[in-house]
């Protein structure tokens, strides 16, 4: 059973649902003992579904095994109302920058006294999960685990000044599609008979040969050292809140894609997907054969099946 | 309605946005979401926008609850609504097909009509929402047809929106490589196609073949015309609403591409109200 909910919260009017099979039957929400509630936010510029209606379908899944799911759409995306930028791009980089930090924070401590909650599990999906990994920063007992799927650690390069300046040199992104591309090139007719004909595209080997001195003189750099050099685009204060998670020994899901070029991504700022460790509570899955979104090859069912068992091993009804 | 906030001083909100209820109708059982945009302006009509296609929904959905903001703003009262099975709505996407969501236009044209005063009704579709509105209002409903970007068939959207598919199989080494005639002859053998996190199933294509945009001539009881109209967008505005072309605003030589979310689409929104306020003006002559 699904609920509309609108929440003025930290000067914005939030939409949002929720999920409860409570409100079928009010009488099963009158046990002793408040309830853990997990709230998921979108990624980047999509509603509150999620592409594929995934959101949607992961808070069906965990209504179903009792707990109550928020999805909320955040200032002006999906139905809430707010000021966004006119490019894509620069809406990433504030969220990754932590512009939706200050909602999320007072929505968590809004859900948890308005429902009664013993506390939240908050997740969320690519930008959005960078913003749930913010919900750490709020320190505070009530939020009890954290849900990440395809965390992006690197800030996203835009056209804007203030932002272009800091985030010029090649990212690891960009290193890696160079890279799959000189393949391409190197097993193509066509790109020898450029070559032979001296009509070769020379910025392309140029921007390739810079990306690689970088990365090894970046490889170099780390030889011997105890703290790595990351990568120029790495979102820092990401990873202080991942890092403050860990050692706040925060339980942790991240579900990421299964692809070599993922797992080449996170490990180059010091990850390391696909290994769990207990020691701080973090489980990590990665699902092969998917994209992005996590929709494709089984991706969808996969997502649900992992989130669904995390939480219902992690956080038991009272 | 229920739910409703009570309105906080501190909030920043514009026109008529403090007004805006997000709830649900029953319908078979589902819960149907919906949006409504009152208007705090005196009431010129109101208007049912029948929304795109499920895998199109989330990549249009900002400039369409921009749209309806704009169309709150001028007059008029809105109702935006997700599909059974789609977004907010209860219900498996594969239990659904194209006479369903057509029910679902009917029930929030029927719930609208309901809402006094009475004025007239302006069903406004776009892509699949163009398409089932188009039938809909060939059947009476509504007093005003407002297409955007109709596909000229159900079948040819599905086709259209298979690109989706192929575009995921292009990043997936593994996965298999088919054609969309391919794909649509595995759906006409009987199997379940998943595109974009949705089950496409053979009966979904089936019933596509009857969905062909423009073939019914309008009725009405009175004998007087309805307006119906399929807008020409400009390039912004088709690009935002349907993806068609490259980024308009984009300068040549201007740097590292940068993707639109949230442009200015006044010019075309003005445009598009001015025309329903005269198209309801002559109505009222006639």
């Amino acid at each position: 059973m699904r609920k509309a909910l609108q929440l003025e919260i930290a000067g914005h009017r939030l939409f949002g649902t929720l999920h409860d099979r409570a409100l079928l039957s009010p009488m099963q929400n009158n046990s002793a003992s408040p309830r853990i509630g997990v709230l998921l936010l979108s990624f980047g510029q999509q509603p509150r579904s999620w592409v594929g209606d995934l959101g949607s379908s992961i808070a069906d899944r965990l209504e179903g095994f009792g707990y109550p799911t928020f999805r909320f759409d955040m200032p002006g995306l999906g139905d809430s109302p707010g000021d966004i930028p006119v490019h894509l791009e620069e809406l990433w980089r504030d969220i990754l920058d932590g512009a939706h930090e200050a909602p999320l924070h007072a929505l968590c401590e809004d859900l948890v006294r308005r429902y009664s909650l013993k506390g939240l599990v908050v997740g969320g999906f690519c930008g959005g999960a960078v913003t749930a990994l913010y919900a750490v920063n709020l320190r505070s007992p009530l939020i009890l685990g954290l849900v990440l799927l395809e965390p992006e650690i690197a800030l996203v390069r835009t056209n804007s000044p203030t932002t272009a300046i800091a985030a010029a040199p090649l990212t690891v992104d960009s290193l890696q599609e160079r890279i799959d591309l000189l393949w391409l090139r190197i097993s193509s007719p066509n790109s020898w008979r450029r070559l032979l004909s001296g009509k070769s595209d020379f910025k392309f080997w140029l921007n390739l040969w810079y990306g690689l001195l970088d990365f090894t003189a970046r490889k170099l750099s780390n030889v011997g050292r105890r703290t790595k050099l990351l990568p120029p685009e790495t979102n820092h204060r990401m990873l202080n809140s991942w890092l403050l998670a860990r050692r706040r020994r925060l339980p942790t899901l991240v579900i990421s894609v299964g692809s070599p070029n993922r797992s080449k991504y996170y490990r180059a700022y010091g990850l390391q997907p696909g290994v769990p460790d207990p020691k701080t509570a973090l489980e990590w899955f990665e699902i092969p054969n998917t994209t992005h979104a996590m929709l494709t090859g089984g991706g969808k069912e996969a997502v649900g099946m992992h989130i669904e068992n995390w939480v219902s091993e992690n956080f038991h009804h009272e | 309605m229920t739910n409703s906030p009570s309105r906080d001083n501190n909030i920043k909100l514009s026109g008529s946005e403090h007004l805006e209820q997000a709830d649900y109708l029953s319908i078979d059982r589902e819960q149907l979401y919906f949006v409504l945009h009152p208007t705090i302006l005196p009431l010129r009509g109101r208007v049912l926008l029948a929304g795109p296609f499920a895998s199109e929904r989330p990549h249009r959905y900002i400039p369409w609850v921009g749209w309806a903001r704009h169309l709150a703003n001028n007059g008029f009262e809105v109702m935006r609504f997700d599909y059974r099975g789609v977004g907010e709505s209860t219900g498996r996407f594969e239990d659904f097909g194209f006479q369903s969501w057509s029910d679902d236009i009917s029930h929030c044209a029927n719930w609208l009509h309901s809402r006094s005063p009475a004025v007239p009704l302006i069903i406004h579709g776009l892509g699949m929402g163009a398409l089932l509105g188009d039938r809909l209002f060939a059947q009476g409903v509504g007093d005003i047809l407002l297409a955007w970007l109709p596909p000229k068939s159900a079948r040819e959207m599905l086709y259209e929106q298979l690109k989706l598919k192929l575009s995921n199989n292009y990043s997936l080494p593994s996965s298999e490589h088919k054609t969309r005639d391919q794909y649509i002859a595995c759906l006409e053998s009987g199997a379940t196609l998943e595109v974009e996190g949705h089950n496409w199933t053979p009966g979904l294509w089936a019933e596509a073949a009857e969905f062909v945009f423009g073939i019914s001539e309008p009725t009405t009881s009175t004998g007087c015309e309805r307006p119906r109209c399929v807008a020409e967008l400009d390039a912004l505005t088709a690009h935002s609403f349907g993806g068609v072309g490259p980024n308009p605003l984009r300068k040549p030589g201007g740097g590292q591409p940068m993707r639109l979310v949230n442009p200015d689409l006044s010019a075309s929104f003005n445009a598009t109200s001015v025309w329903l306020e005269e198209t309801l003006a002559k109505a009222e002559v006639s």
